[in-house]
């Protein structure tokens, strides 16, 4: 996923047909969730549990700066549309606030059970579950089959369904029928319904862990296909208008009242809850039952409030409000600030957890300068990537980072940690990233061995354009970046665009790629480093979507590009270790400036007893509550 | 109302005295020019005295920017200086000794960039005024003068341009002109701009945009005038005489002009800093990271509450430079036009 406020605007393109497994069920490949949350001080370490003496009731806001990305949660494949869906939606598997590694049973009744050669799975679903009105009825295995099999519509298409379920028996010949017929979804021969509690996956490769991730995401969130099968025959598919849900929260449709009951039995079930852009209003599922789920749901309305385009005032507003918490944004420096020095707001008001996700400098290795290593080397070298991480923030926002696996992900120690990331074929630590404030005499060095005898770039090629974000902070890291860049000897031609634009018209397009993206960056899908490291620095990236490529690089390095087909496939135990080194193999490479792992920050009225959801880095709308109850 | 019985008086004395100062002294009944009058009426203006000494103070400051930033030792506008943050929140610190005015978000020195903020301020304001002044004068004689079709086309395009929404233009022209169109081979991005490349985003959009919507009221004032002028005697003789329509209105109606045109223009000049202001803190004005006064308020909005120095200087030194400009505007006019004082 791109990070936060960045959605992906167009799927991912199939890349590589993975065949990776990680350990039984989640677990093991050596997690390191608990020390990356040491690098964030105990006094702003994210709440993950209600207080015990959290009262049912009350309503609470979120404000946000954007939209949800999809309200179809086949089609949703962005952070903050997550949010609302982990509260509207159960997929078969989810997630408990405090774990990021092991997914929760959801609609399944326990974890799966999986087969001697790892090729199948068996989830058995609880019964009780039933859908929002209009459905009504109760959910059953072929619903969880439907939504799947939908999601390879082009009407519906996310960007991670192709990725990680590849691998589903059936799957090749199910995009085929698709492609002929776009407004039926495909029957997918490897998801199996033998009765309405039980759904079987089978695999052509032993990589259930993959897909047991995958399952925690929405696209696993059940679809009734005598209801939806209507909608679905449009490209695209219009039952985001429509949709129904099965947690503790739906969005208003015409059947309920704005408390939740039902009033209208005759109803369509389209949505009235949700004004795209301005507000998405949530109340009570009357259909939910409260023994069949592991979420408290405590509050009793729900208000994702859009359009605050600035962050500080609607932080501001949060911090001195009532019933309010954050959304889509992280608070500006200057709020952090004024949190954490105590003084007009209470400092536990403010909490940050790692976000999974790195941001970096894109150097375009594919032409001039920067198809020279060397050049590469010299401007990481001479780069402040402390005044980078600072255009953002303090320590708070997040360590400086000196390769690409975040901290909580497993790989991170292996590939480094926060030290300096060694080369593996000398096993000498990269001196070009040794320096977080940069070592322009070093830079020298590195530009003198690419050639240039003053030790700065010159000559026409050092004439490079970059296109950045138009609105702080990622004009500010983009300015910064320039003025480091000069110093080096480049004469930098910054364009700033929308951040949208940035992706989309420039630094996404490989004909027009600038010589240097500043504000891009990468956000796991799940706990894997397979899904930091494959799409941005793959080059089947490239090939594969032209117009909307990830790889900001353009790195096709072929022992790199053999080394991740390779990584996709090594066994549980040895991933950490594996993906770990590649991650230093990617580093000696030198294709960006890694300059942070961001932490997502929080903040939330006095009056809310907020709980984040670390897996999802965002408040859980159904494990907090509101005092006033 | 003081200040302008202050200024009636030398007006009195210089026409209505006239006659006792005769028999004490009648060398002083010297021949002035309309320039030496003008200056002995501004001159007892002290207020617009001393803002003509700020202006030029303004101006000299801004063309030599660059040495009066390095005399007085303040850094580089443009360079992010990492240690003047806060270290913890990495947020922008007041003023310091090493920094007088404070530093902004990412370290510059906020003092500098008002130095250089000038620059552009005038820049803008003068090349702005001079074309729109120019353009506006041309077409006001030649409507003025030739009546007819002519006339006819100027004062509806005039008309035309008066009901176009000033700001929407400006920020539709300038952010039209701005966006990179295209982006070309090996992945350089070009910027055609507008016109074909002659405006060319940032500075020259503001300019062209500026200049666009404000020479309009100097065509119609200079219409008006020569309207009246050209049905003068002195004109008439001219004719007479032969004289080609482009002596007439070069050599006779222009020069009767000169009040109107500097009274006009210097009303012109701090609407425009003003104009530029506004676009730039709109965010489609002069391009980032060159600062200009507009921006960097804009970019203080933000954290104003907690950065109040980012925001307070470059405000001061755009209501002092407007006011200043406002304040000798408004002398001038009353030491060309002194008898439209009193009234």
């Amino acid at each position: 996923m791109q990070l936060r406020r960045l959605r992906l605007l167009l799927p991912v393109p199939v890349l590589i047909v993975l065949a990776g497994v990680l350990s039984s069920c989640g677990g093991g490949g050596g997690s390191s969730t608990s020390s990356a949350t040491s690098a964030i001080p105990s006094q702003f370490q994210a709440p993950t549990a209600a207080p015990s003496d959290a009262k049912s009731g009350g309503h609470l806001t979120v404000l946000a700066e954007g939209d949800i990305d999809y309200m179809d949660p086949g089609a949703a494949y962005y952070q903050f549309t997550y949010q609302m869906d982990e509260a509207t939606q159960r997929g078969l598997l989810g997630w408990q606030p405090d774990d990021t590694t092991v997914p929760t049973p959801d609609l399944a009744d326990g974890p799966p059970d999986i087969s001697s050669d790892d090729k199948t799975l068996t989830f058995h679903l609880k019964s009780g579950v039933k859908f929002s009105p209009p459905v009504n009825r109760e959910v059953t295995s072929k619903d969880v089959k439907y939504a799947i099999e939908r999601s390879i519509m082009p009407g519906v298409a996310n960007g991670y369904t192709s990725v990680y379920l590849g691998a589903l028996e059936g799957f090749k010949e199910a995009q085929a029928a698709v492609k002929k017929n776009p407004t039926v979804a495909p029957n997918i021969s490897g998801i199996q319904t033998p009765d309405d509690h039980t759904i079987v996956f089978k695999l052509t490769q032993p990589e259930s862990a993959v897909v047991i991730q995958t399952l925690s995401l929405p696209v696993s969130a059940p679809v009734p296909e005598e209801y939806a099968k209507q909608f679905d025959a449009k490209t695209p598919s219009t039952y985001g208008n429509y949709v129904v849900f099965t947690g503790p929260y739906m969005v208003q449709n015409d059947c309920v009242s704005s408390s939740g009951k039902v009033t209208d039995p005759n109803c369509s079930g389209k949505l009235t809850g949700y004004t795209p852009g301005k507000e998405i209003d949530l109340v009570r599922n009357p259909n939910w039952d409260a023994n069949t789920d592991f979420r408290p749901a405590y509050l009793d309305s729900i208000t994702i409030q859009e359009g605050f385009t600035d962050p500080t005032t609607a932080s501001q507003k949060i911090l001195g409000g009532s019933d309010q918490v954050s959304g889509d944004f992280v608070p500006s420096k200057s709020i952090i600030q004024q949190v954490a020095s105590g003084q007009k707001y209470s400092p536990d008001q403010m909490s940050f957890s790692p976000s999974g996700g790195n941001r970096f400098v894109a150097l375009n290795t594919s032409e001039p300068p920067f198809n020279d290593i060397n050049v590469r080397k010299a401007v990481i070298a001479g780069t402040d990537r402390t005044a980078l991480r600072n255009t953002r923030g303090g320590e708070l926002v997040g360590a400086v980072a000196t390769h690409y696996i975040p901290p909580g992900i497993p790989g991170f120690e292996e590939a480094g940690g926060y030290g300096v990331p060694k080369d593996p074929s000398t096993g000498k630590p990269l001196d070009f990233l040794a320096n977080p404030n940069g070592n322009m005499q070093l830079a020298a060095s590195y530009m003198k061995k690419a050639g240039f005898k003053s030790g700065k770039c010159e000559g026409s090629d050092c004439d490079i354009t970059m296109v950045g974000d138009n609105t702080p902070p990622g004009s500010d890291t983009a300015t910064v970046m320039k003025d480091q860049l000069e110093k080096l000897g480049f004469n930098v031609n910054l364009q700033e665009v929308e951040h949208s634009s940035m992706y989309t018209r420039f630094c996404s397009v490989v004909k027009s790629e600038p010589n240097v993206c500043p504000n891009v960056g990468w956000i796991k899908d799940f706990n894997d480093p397979q899904s930091i490291l494959q799409v941005p620095f793959s080059g089947s990236t490239i090939t594969a979507s032209p117009a909307n490529n990830s790889n900001w690089s353009q790195l096709n390095d072929p022992t790199i590009n053999k080394a991740i087909d390779k990584g996709v496939t090594v066994p549980a135990d040895q991933r950490a270790s594996y993906w770990g080194k590649l991650d230093d193999q990617i580093s000696a490479q030198a294709p960006a400036i890694p300059w942070v792992w961001d932490n997502e920050g929080y903040v939330r009225s006095t009056d809310v007893n907020g709980v984040v959801n670390l897996f999802n880095a965002e408040w859980d709308l159904s494990f907090s509550s509101v005092t006033g109850g | 109302m003081e200040a302008s019985e202050l200024r009636e008086q030398p007006a009195g004395t210089a026409v209505g005295a006239g006659a006792e100062l005769v028999e004490l002294d009648p060398t002083l009944i010297a021949a002035r020019s309309p320039w030496q009058l003008f200056w002995r009426r501004f001159k007892d203006d002290k207020l617009a005295l001393a803002s003509l000494v700020f202006l030029v103070l303004v101006i000299l400051i801004a063309i030599f920017a660059p040495l009066v930033v390095k005399i007085l030792g303040a850094p580089n506008p443009d360079t992010p200086d990492q240690h003047a943050l806060d270290p913890v929140f990495a947020t922008a610190t007041g003023p310091s000794s090493a920094h007088w005015f404070g530093v902004d978000q990412i370290g510059r020195d906020v003092f500098s960039r008002v130095i250089y903020g000038a620059r552009i301020s005038l820049l803008v304001a003068f090349s702005a005024t001079v074309i729109a002044t120019g353009f506006g004068v041309v077409m006001g004689l030649l409507a003025g003068y030739f009546r007819g079709w002519i006339d006819t086309l100027v004062s509806r395009t005039v008309d035309v341009l008066l009901a176009i929404p000033y700001l929407m233009l400006a920020i539709g022209l300038a952010s039209a002109c701005s966006i990179a169109i295209g982006t070309g081979a090996g992945g350089s991005t070009s910027n055609p701009g507008c016109l074909g490349g002659l405006i060319k985003p940032g500075l020259t959009v503001v300019i062209f945009v500026i200049a666009f919507t404000s020479w309009t009221y100097m065509a119609r004032i200079i219409r008006g005038q020569v309207l009246s002028l050209r049905e003068k005697e002195f004109i008439e003789a001219a004719r007479a005489q032969g004289s080609s329509h482009l002596r007439i209105i070069f050599r006779e109606i222009l020069p009767n002009l000169t009040a109107p045109i500097v009274v006009y223009a210097s009303i012109l000049v701090p609407q425009v800093i003003l104009y530029e202001a506004a676009l730039s803190y709109l965010g489609v004005g002069v391009q980032p990271p060159t600062a200009s006064w507009g921006q960097m308020i804009s970019d203080a909005t933000p954290t104003f509450t907690t950065a109040w120095w980012y925001m307070l200087f470059p405000g001061l030194a755009l209501l002092f430079t407007v006011l200043a400009f406002n304040l000798v505007g408004d002398a001038m006019q009353d030491a060309l036009n002194p008898r439209a004082r009193k009234t």
